[in-house]
């Protein structure tokens, strides 16, 4: 029950836009306390992060992200799955490509003597 | 006749965790425990409250579960979580299965997750949001009985034991007078002993927001 009301009050307006200047003007602090955090204060800041990252998504109108889906905790983490595995797909892509650019290109064979 | 009574009792232990647990939640609350690493609660109109451990406790709380894991270690009636396994193996429960089985929903529950994703239409979207739902009922469900089956080993009574040694330590309530804070009970034992379960389930609740508690 506790992680879904973490979850609304990190994405809500008051506690994203504050955390937002928080990043920006290092001086400004989120809690009461600057260090020895606890574990649901380490909870909430991931959550903060996350959220931060799908409103970005949405202002860059990124595929399938709306309100609806940023409101929604189950529709929220399909989206946070999808995205992550089209990060791997992408890297596991652009390391397939960087191999084929590799095999057809001249490959240059550096010994001791070609200093 | 006795099983009435305990049914009774059962019934009511349920009802005042109950309301324990609705007492404490809420989204005031839970940013009150958010912005502070110390967190402040009422009990019978009386302020306590739950910090951090210092240093200090923690290498005094290492010292109790090492004392504590040596005492388990040799007391005959108990037994590794992996012993306990083998047992309930010979006894037709596999719980290796179970890890098994709730690995399989997880996979599942991926799949309909993903297909969610890319889903607009709002039936389409109720339909694989109860889906989803369904299976994680499934996976909790299995998760309760496996950890319930391993409640007596070695490796969980140690961590119920350390987290009961940490609220004792981390439980304060003000001295005004002094206008300073003070633990409520002098040693582990009248912590341990103590009847007002009000009091320590709360302290339990708190405390595990506010500490690691890491298994051996």
């Amino acid at each position: 029950m506790t992680e879904v009301i973490l979850r609304k009050l990190a994405r809500s307006y008051q506690w994203q836009s504050l955390y937002v200047r928080c990043k920006e003007i290092g001086s400004l602090n989120l809690f009461h306390n600057s260090d020895d955090l606890s574990e649901i204060q380490r909870r909430f800041l991931m959550w903060l992060e996350i959220y931060n990252s799908l409103y970005m998504d949405l202002r860059m109108e990124e595929d399938y992200i709306s309100e609806e889906v940023i409101e929604d905790d189950i529709r929220c983490e399909a989206y946070l799955l999808y995205k992550s595995r089209e990060k791997k797909s992408d890297k596991k892509k652009g390391k397939n490509k960087r191999q084929v650019n590799h095999e057809g290109s001249h490959s240059v064979i550096f010994t001791s003597g070609d200093k | 006749m006795e099983q009435k009574r305990n049914e009774q009792e059962t019934r009511k232990i349920a009802e005042q965790l109950l309301k324990t647990i609705n007492d404490i939640e809420g989204v005031e609350n839970a940013e009150r425990k958010v912005k502070d690493n110390k967190i402040l609660f009422k009990v019978a109109g009386k302020v306590y409250r739950v910090r951090r451990p210092t240093y200090e406790e923690q290498m005094e709380a290492e010292k109790f579960r090492r004392k504590k894991y040596i005492e388990f270690v040799n007391d005959k009636t108990m037994m590794f979580r992996k012993q306990w396994v083998k047992i309930y193996k010979e006894k037709g429960i596999d719980i290796n299965q179970m890890e098994a089985e709730m690995s399989t929903l997880q996979a599942k529950i991926e799949l309909v997750l993903l297909r969610l994703a890319k889903i607009q239409n709002e039936k389409d979207v109720k339909k694989l949001r109860d889906e989803v739902l369904t299976l994680r009922t499934k996976q909790a469900e299995i998760n309760i009985e496996k950890t319930d089956l391993l409640s007596y080993s070695i490796e969980d009574q140690l961590m119920i034991t350390i987290n009961s040694y940490y609220a004792y330590m981390l439980l304060e309530e003000q001295d005004k007078e002094n206008d300073k804070w003070i633990r409520v009970f002098k040693t582990y034992e009248d912590f341990s002993n103590s009847q007002d379960s009000d009091l320590i389930n709360k302290t339990f609740y708190h405390t595990n927001y506010l500490i690691y508690t890491t298994r051996i």
